[in-house]
């Protein structure tokens, strides 16, 4: 799978060259907007990696595979950086542009509540000792903790305050200029194959940092069978 | 322009730090389980 590594460089490499170079400044916020091609896809994998940590999250709950539990905490972990980035991205792009840093409204709020679910799933795993209770706890946690990704996106719609509306998924279609949807996407492209890559580390991490005794059991299977 | 810089060095520095310390994290858990194995058969 190195190959998959060296695609991904080329496609960061390739979305750096279009966000910051290629795709013209926005008229109204001038080169400002260029915080897009990092913000938009940071959120858009915090999304994707939440909606995998509750999908994995059923599938250890109805099987009790680790592997799936493993798939889950990576996840987990991923989606708390890139949702933490996304804050940060945020942040940076919002003082220019609205005069202040943070404020209270629906999409920054649902925001950091996510962030606080998801580092409270973390914090549920290092601190419960067994094993098996611990996974079974982030798991409820991980599903219904998701309930928060469809508030987060559809707050813009509901509650119009400081944050804009979608751009690219709105009725009527996109409502950005093209260069600016091209690098938007290959950005978007490029940080999902990014947490493909992450994921897969931390995964692969899990499953070697768990107890050498514990290895053999995958499932209600491998245990009716010893 | 500052803010631009500000937050592609702020991803860029936050996943690149993330992406290192899962690979020293990864080697070193190999090397453990490595051990371990080579003391298992022994």
């Amino acid at each position: 799978m190195r190959w998959l590594g060296w695609v991904t460089v080329a496609a960061l490499g390739a979305g750096l060259y279009l966000g910051l170079a290629w795709a013209p400044p926005d008229a109204f916020q001038g080169v400002v907007q260029r915080i897009m091609y990092v913000h938009v896809p940071s959120a858009w994998v915090a999304f994707l990696a939440f909606a995998v940590v509750a999908a994995a999250s059923g599938l250890y709950l109805g099987t009790r595979q680790a592997r799936y539990d493993r798939v889950a905490h990576a996840s987990a972990e991923v989606g708390v950086v890139f949702t933490a980035l996304a804050i940060l991205g945020g942040m940076l792009w919002g003082k220019p542009v609205w005069g202040t840093w943070w404020q209270w409204e629906p999409r920054l709020t649902t925001t950091a509540i996510l962030l606080a679910i998801y580092g409270g799933y973390l914090l549920l795993r290092a601190l419960v000792e067994d094993r098996d209770r611990a996974a079974r706890s982030a798991a409820v946690v991980g599903i219904v903790g998701f309930l928060d990704v469809p508030l987060n996106y559809f707050s813009v719609v509901w509650w119009r305050t400081l944050h804009q509306p979608p751009s690219v998924l709105r009725p009527g279609g996109a409502s950005m200029d093209p260069s600016m949807l091209i690098a938007l996407l290959v950005n978007a492209a490029a940080f999902t194959l990014l947490y493909l890559v992450l994921v897969r580390w931390r995964a692969e991490l899990a499953r070697l940092e768990a107890p050498a005794w514990a290895a053999p059991v995958e499932g209600p299977a491998a245990e009716a069978g010893s | 322009m500052p803010y631009v810089v500000a937050a592609y060095a702020v991803v860029a520095l936050g996943l690149a730090l993330y992406a290192w310390r899962l690979r020293v994290r990864l080697r070193q858990a190999r090397e453990l389980r490595a051990l371990w194995e080579d003391d298992d058969v022994a």
